[in-house]
């Protein structure tokens, strides 16, 4: 087994023009109400003070093959937050 | 609890597709609550492989394996085994790798790209670099050399799991090294023709005199054809006394009014554009309206000049035009370099010498072509100059202009830095606490000098003298480099501004839709309740009803029986009776009923 693999799990996205981009990801849950599910990835980018911006995304399997899609209502995109304030809290 | 609320996952995102560039939202975390997020995760991990191994241990241990005669193991049990035990290994593996602290943080540009069969062969085809490959493999592996098809059957080698593969670069070249791209349908490899070469001209050393020498003496030639003679600096001044041309000062004003036009909103666009094209086309009409003294020269515009001085010898010059020898300046003949004139030129010498592929070919400079701004220029007739002095009394220039370049400031024009477009991702949503720090732009300055006038002279005759053309011609040239960056600043704030535009349209009707569909779902849902109730009503008055009618069908049952009982109970009493009669009337009587 490779330890990269276990260690960081790497997400290879697809955009429309083919090119792949190959990201880390950090968090995948699903709402057990709404069974939507939901991945947190980060291309390990970092600002000015040493912030680290994820990226979150709804993962969509109705056609098959995942897709990323954007959340746009804001109470889900509220949920979701909720859910990342908490778990960066530790338990 | 955040266990109640939602189910960790662990599945695999080996390949996903991103549709539009809109497929995410971003935050920004602290590293602290970056790492708490992560460790939440790793740790459930952590929990759900315990789990699992521990269900593998305890099937392992329960489960029974075929022996065979001799009390070994058969070879499909041995290998069932040697699996389940491979895949306990993986996970205690796994565990290990996962709970161990302080893991480094690598980058994932440093992580091995998996290549499988196909994203190789797209990736050859297209060419597109989307793999991180070192510069010195780049050539090898995009602008391949024909590679020999081997003998054997060629295998494109597939990475290993089990290979820790650290170094992109040897995994890269290891490919390169063993793919064989005739066996695979690569037409990007078909097309490469590797012995493309080019031609290049490179001159010698020699030949670089000869041709510079070639050069200047065909420059000499054609001066020399039209026997143009340069005018000393310090005579233009009273040799363009009479020049009447149009004013720095007034090409200065103009394009000024049009600048001033630029800085008009974004929405004025295509009047930007108009401004910009009016003020260039002013500039050159201005260039070329330079105007010719009385005696046909000018610091601009050299005429034929002779020997004795300016004397007009073309036939078509108009016989009226008369010119005074005191008007005529003098002029210093100021030769190129030492060669004679007349002296006539040698062919330039042609080499044609092949070496290395390089094709050493002199370089030939091309004959100069008669323009129309080459040929002699018509003088201008008395009518005409003095048509331009009244045009002047009416009008007279402004400023005045000194040979001191010193007065003038240099038009020290910057410009603008180069601006930061938003690019798409930025539609960033803060999180946790982060602390913004917002900093302005800073503006970008810039230099403006105006042209320095004076107030307008009453006195009529007064000139404007334009001593140094080449100057005017060099602000000319900065104010349109400015007009330029303006133009190109414009263009690329505007854009932006449609981007960001387009971006918000897109989000807003995203949203309106999402929030449409959801209303008609929850209306469609609605109506199917009502009529699921409707249906539920009715198929309840129906069972009442039907249970009404059996219980009305149970009882006219139990009326009719009963009233079958009663029957028979009167027929019993009437025979009874009947009997009774019968015997005591006698036999005589029955013998009546009988009849």
């Amino acid at each position: 087994m490779e330890n990269k693999d276990v260690e960081k799990k790497i997400m290879s996205i697809v955009a429309e023009d083919g090119s792949i981009e190959e990201v880390e990801v950090i968090l995948a849950f699903e709402f057990k109400d709404t069974k939507k599910e939901y991945v947190i990835y980060t291309k390990n980018e970092k600002d000015e003070n040493d912030n680290i911006t994820v990226y979150v995304s709804n993962v969509d399997r109705s056609s098959g093959d995942p897709k990323l899609m954007g959340i746009d209502d804001e109470e889900e995109w509220n949920r979701v937050k909720d859910v990342l304030r908490e778990l960066s809290k530790g338990e | 609890m955040m266990k109640d609320i939602i189910n960790f996952l662990d599945k695999d995102y080996n390949l996903v597709k991103k549709d539009s560039h809109l497929s995410s939202n971003q935050l920004r975390t602290r590293p602290s609550s970056f790492a708490s997020i992560l460790g939440a995760w790793r740790n459930w991990r952590i929990s759900l492989a315990e789990k699992r191994l521990e269900n593998k241990k305890d099937k392992l241990l329960k489960e029974e394996f075929k022996a065979a005669a001799d009390g070994h193991l058969t070879e499909a049990a041995n290998n069932a085994l040697i699996q389940k035990t491979q895949a306990i290994a993986k996970l205690e593996e796994k565990i290990r790798i996962l709970s161990r602290e302080n893991v480094p943080r690598n980058f994932v540009a440093t992580h091995a790209i998996k290549l499988r069969k196909k994203m190789y062969e797209n990736m050859a085809f297209n060419g597109n670099n989307a793999y991180v490959v070192g510069a010195d493999k780049y050539e090898k592996v995009f602008e391949p050399e024909p590679i020999p098809v081997p003998e054997a059957e060629p295998v494109i080698p597939e990475v290993d799991n089990n290979v820790n593969m650290t170094d992109s670069s040897e995994l890269v070249e290891d490919i390169a090294a063993s793919a064989d791209t005739t066996s695979v349908e690569v037409p990007v490899v078909e097309e490469v023709a590797p012995e493309k070469k080019e031609v290049e001209v490179v001159p010698s050393e020699l030949q670089r005199g000869a041709i510079q020498a070639a050069i200047d003496n065909e420059f000499e030639k054609i001066k020399n054809s039209q026997k143009i003679k340069m005018v000393a600096p310090e005579d233009v001044a009273e040799a363009v006394k009479n020049v009447s041309t149009v004013s720095r000062s007034d090409i200065a004003s103009e394009i000024d009014a049009h600048l001033d036009q630029i800085d008009a909103p974004v929405d004025e666009s295509q009047n930007f554009q108009n401004e910009i094209n009016s003020v260039f086309a002013d500039a050159d009409a201005h260039l070329n309206d330079m105007k010719v003294n009385q005696n046909g020269s000018s610091a601009a515009k050299i005429d034929r000049y002779n020997d004795e001085g300016l004397v007009a010898e073309k036939p078509w010059i108009e016989e009226e035009q008369k010119i005074k020898d005191d008007d005529i300046p003098k002029v210093i003949d100021i030769p190129v370099n030492n060669d004679p004139v007349e002296e006539p030129r040698e062919e330039i010498p042609v080499a044609d010498t092949v070496v290395d592929d390089v094709l050493d070919v002199p370089v030939q400079p091309e004959p100069v072509e008669e323009t129309p701004d080459s040929k002699e220029w018509v003088p201008l007739t008395d009518e005409q100059i003095e048509l331009f002095r009244k045009d002047l009394e009416e009008h007279p220039i402004v400023s005045t202009v000194s040979d001191d370049l010193e007065d003038y400031p240099d038009p020290n024009v910057t410009l603008p830095e180069d601006i930061e477009l938003p690019t798409q991702d930025e539609a960033v949503r803060d999180f946790v606490v982060v602390t913004p720090d917002r900093e302005e732009h800073p503006t970008n300055v810039e230099e403006f000098v105006p042209v320095e006038t004076e107030p307008v002279s009453t006195d009529a005759n007064e000139r404007v003298i334009s001593v140094n053309h080449e100057t005017s011609k060099e602000e000319l040239e900065q104010l349109r480099a400015r007009i330029e960056g303006l133009k190109a600043r414009q263009h690329a704030s505007k854009k932006a501004m449609d981007e960001a535009e387009r971006m918000d349209q897109n989000t807003a009707e995203r949203a309106t839709e999402a929030l449409r569909d959801r209303e008609e779902s929850d209306l469609v849902r609605e109506e199917q309740i009502g009529r699921l109730r409707e249906y539920g009503d009715a198929l309840e008055e129906d069972c009442i009803f039907n249970e009404n009618r059996a219980r009305i069908a149970i009882e006219n049952v139990e009326c009719n029986e009963r009233f079958i009982q009663l029957q028979r109970e009167r027929i019993r009493d009437n025979d009874e009776l009947i009997d009774s009669l019968s015997s005591l009337v006698g036999p005589e009587a029955t013998n009546v009923r009988r009849r």
